[in-house]
């Protein structure tokens, strides 16, 4: 191995003839420096930083705890481990160092294949962290770029869109289609807009991830959303003879009822949708769920099921792609309902368990008085 | 003789869409999906409506627009984009562009740049 390609280490210790039985045994295989007092160690530190540090303890006028805690603290060197020398081998004080954030411990006099073996494997771990760092970083790198080509392939579904969006309605206008033929374009073209909307909600979702959705909040009567989303989820419900309530501060909430929020209505309804359809699919049949609406410093709506939420996932729940095995389900119904929450400036938390059921809590700014958000 | 229109656009299926409803209604429309051509036609012929998709490989719809407009002054060109808030859209709406229509949409409203 050339000179240059060899691993550094850096010796600090106040004795040259230490220093010189350290760098006879491992001239060989490392470019060894030395630094005999604070001042050259930070030099050597600064220009030419080691691959591994040996450190004496016991030094006058420099306390190698003392050095070694600077080191831990300062992020250009916090990486390089630290292996002490020292006369001391008490057990109090080895943990003293490590509890410093040094990886190992070398007594005096040293063992010359000791001294080898250990800087050997600290020097390989070492290189095999920086791998491993060097990999991580071009995960994210490549997982961003990803996220980027997804984003632009999401425009780009816009084009066939078109096609299936305006075809079906100029073959709808022409001589002699039957009812059944009109009714099966329409299909096309209300297919075509499910997609559409699905595109766009995957589109917001991604800025609202960047940070860059541009929010134009009004006031929303939450309530008036909600029976829209009940209504919407009337067939779901009915399959499993689920009932859905909804309540105003503790009492059936009726038609002339009003929660007003400052929210973007699509973004509410969308992310209420995905906590109601969420409830009504975790909901016992014939059970109930239940959306309470309660005024105080916040507009707080609560989504209540009697189904748990399976204790694996509990902890992730508003997690990407947390999803207890699903059928149908992408895991991102309460990723994009807390992101949505936090995109409106409101909170959204849960409290789940075997016996109470599940509730939803969202906490959304109430609109000021007159209307205006 | 109907009106006529040229279109401009790299996704062919756009140009297939766009000229069957528009000769089904009348007009006579000449497409292409090569940005350097369509500019060259729009600069050669006169149209109606020239219609531009944003972004293209080897030239944009904003360049486009700026090309066409600074040799044909009254061309009326109507920019087409996938993209909300495309800033290319913006610089065709500076350079005269008559307007901005956003992916997807229905091909009915192009009339309204044609009354």
């Amino acid at each position: 191995m050339t000179e240059h390609g060899k691993r550094s280490i850096l010796v600090i210790d106040d004795t040259p003839e230490d220093i010189a039985i350290l760098n006879e045994e491992l001239k060989d295989d490392y470019r060894v420096q030395a630094a005999t007092d604070h001042e050259t160690a930070m030099q050597i530190l600064r220009s030419t930083p080691p691959d591994l540090i040996l450190l004496d303890v016991m030094m006058p006028g420099m306390d190698g705890y003392q050095l070694c805690r600077e080191l831990k603290a300062e992020s250009s060197t916090s990486h390089i481990p630290v292996i002490f020398v020292t006369a001391k081998d008490a057990a109090e004080n080895e943990a003293a160092g490590f509890s410093l954030g040094c990886v190992d411990y070398i007594t005096k006099p040293v063992n010359p294949a000791l001294v080898k073996a250990r800087v050997k494997t600290h020097i390989e771990l070492k290189l095999a962290r920086e791998y491993l760092e060097k990999q991580n970083a071009v995960l994210r790198e490549n997982a961003l770029l990803r996220e980027e080509v997804e984003h632009i392939h999401k425009h780009d579904l816009k084009n066939p869109l078109m096609v299936i969006l305006n075809i079906p309605d100029l073959l709808i206008r022409q001589p002699n289609i039957t009812a059944d033929q009109k009714q099966y374009l329409k299909m096309i073209e209300d297919a075509g807009r499910k997609m559409l909307e699905m595109i766009n909600r995957s589109i917001d979702i991604y800025k609202m991830e960047n940070g860059t959705y541009d929010l134009h909040p009004t006031c929303v009567n939450a309530i008036a959303v909600a029976r829209q989303i009940v209504l919407a989820h009337t067939h779901a419900a009915a399959v499993k003879n689920v009932a859905i309530e909804l309540s105003l501060n503790g009492k059936p909430a009726d038609a002339a009822d009003a929660l007003n929020v400052t929210a973007e209505e699509l973004l509410l309804y969308s992310m209420l949708s995905n906590l109601v359809r969420n409830a009504v699919e975790a909901c016992p049949p014939d059970g109930r769920v239940l959306l309470s609406f309660s005024s105080g410093k916040a507009g707080i709506i609560a989504i209540h099921n009697a189904g748990a939420i399976p204790e694996k996932i509990r902890g992730r729940f508003f997690e990407k792609f947390a999803t207890a095995d699903k059928q149908g389900g992408t895991g991102l119904g309460a990723y994009s309902a807390r992101l949505i929450a936090r995109t409106l400036g409101g909170t959204i938390s849960f409290l789940s368990a075997e016996q109470e059921g599940t509730t939803i809590t969202v906490g959304l700014p109430l609109a000021r008085e007159g209307g205006a958000p | 003789m109907g009106k006529s229109i040229l279109v401009i656009d790299d996704e062919t299926m756009i140009l297939d869409a766009i000229k069957i409803i528009f000769e089904d209604m009348g007009y006579s429309v000449q497409t292409t999906p090569d940005p350097v051509q369509g500019t060259e036609v729009a600069i050669a012929q006169d149209f109606d409506l020239i219609l531009t998709d944003i972004r293209m490989p080897a030239r944009n719809g904003a360049e486009i627009t700026e090309a066409v407009r600074a040799k044909k002054p009254n061309a009326r060109i109507l920019v087409i984009t996938a993209y909300p808030n495309d800033p290319l859209a913006e610089r065709a709406i500076k350079a005269g562009a008559v307007g901005l229509l956003k992916k997807p949409f229905e091909i009915a409203k192009i009339l309204d740049f044609l009354a």
